[in-house]
């Protein structure tokens, strides 16, 4: 072999070196990345479960909000639903942080209350299908999570409460 | 040295120049490709704060009230106290926190003082991470559950 030849043989076989680890290393990137983002966001929503459960555990007139909510399903009355939601979660969920939070409740798929803060989210959506994310006037992004309790119900039934929190991004 | 000699000198100089070139852009692609991603891979400031607020909460050892159950979320207000907080948070040179308690009056405990005052500095992203957030707490009054919000504040030195 001649020297030329033998020179670019090397530098030849040193960028195919180069192509072989770049595509194992974007592939290995690729493949690790999703599971440090699951296990950051199971983090996350643990913060706001304790919201849900203290929602479904607040006092009022001697009954609990969980009880509360079986009523009105059953007399088909809100007013008192309404009033005592939206006092509990104006108070948690301030304008600068979280200003949105939404709450509402589904028996078989079918939605009995549905209750969120006077902040429209929907108004700063990017595009026509988000990837969950909003933005406000200034830079800062507003990340949505949500959370849900199933609660039993007289005559077997089963209702899914769920919780959604919009935050600025921290 | 004589006119043979000093040609294939320079000749093989020539031909060690490219090669010397691609080295130099091979260990450089390998050397970001390492540095990059793994970086971002490391970045558990936010994660690390989440789960030590989530232990104030949580644990009975902080602040979950406690009979023969632990209730998490339900806050024991007798716990609320510098001394029980700093065994609870394990003194963490890095972060600084600080709880406020709100039910019928409010507390406040800073944490890691040289650092809990420091919150104004919280838009150098650079040097500090930051978090808060506002828990929808009760606690335990005479048999009586009593609604209130518990906000953290933390800011890690990076």
């Amino acid at each position: 072999m001649k020297k030329g030849e033998s020179a670019l043989t090397i530098v030849f076989s040193l960028i195919f070196l180069a192509i072989v680890i770049t595509i194992f290393y974007i592939m290995f990137i690729l493949s690790s990345s999703g599971k440090a983002e699951f296990e950051i966001t199971q983090v996350g929503i643990a913060d706001m479960n304790i919201n849900l459960m203290n929602y479904l555990r607040t006092p009022v007139n001697d009954k609990s909000m969980h009880d509360l909510i079986v009523d009105s399903y059953y007399k088909d009355k809100y007013e008192d639903l309404e009033k005592n939601t939206e006092d509990i979660f104006n108070k948690v969920y301030d304008n600068d942080r979280c200003p949105f939070w939404r709450i509402y409740g589904k028996i078989e798929d079918e939605k009995f209350f549905d209750y969120e803060s006077e902040f429209d989210a929907r108004k700063y959506t990017l595009s026509a299908s988000p990837h969950n994310f909003f933005r406000l006037f200034n830079d800062d992004i507003i990340i949505p999570r949500s959370s849900s309790i199933d609660m039993v119900m007289p005559e077997n039934k089963k209702a899914k409460i769920t919780l959604i929190e919009g935050c600025i991004n921290e | 040295m004589n006119k043979k000699a000093a040609f294939d000198t320079t000749h093989e100089l020539m031909i060690w120049i490219p090669r010397i070139i691609i080295l130099v852009i091979v260990v450089g692609i390998v050397y970001s490709l390492i540095t990059i991603p793994v970086q971002k891979n490391f970045e558990i400031d936010t994660l690390q704060e989440k789960i030590l607020r989530q232990r104030f909460v949580y644990s009975e050892n902080c602040l979950a009230y406690e009979d023969n159950n632990v209730y998490s979320g339900i806050i024991d207000k007798n716990k609320f106290t510098q001394t029980n907080l700093e065994n609870c948070f394990q003194f963490n040179n890095n972060i600084g926190v600080n709880l406020n308690l709100m039910t019928n009056d409010v507390k406040t405990i800073n944490l890691n003082e040289r650092l809990s005052n420091k919150f104004d500095f919280c838009f150098d992203k650079d040097h500090f991470t930051c978090s808060n957030y506002t828990y929808y707490i009760l606690t335990k009054d005479n048999n009586r559950f009593v609604p209130g919000l518990l906000n953290i504040a933390m800011i890690k030195l990076k």
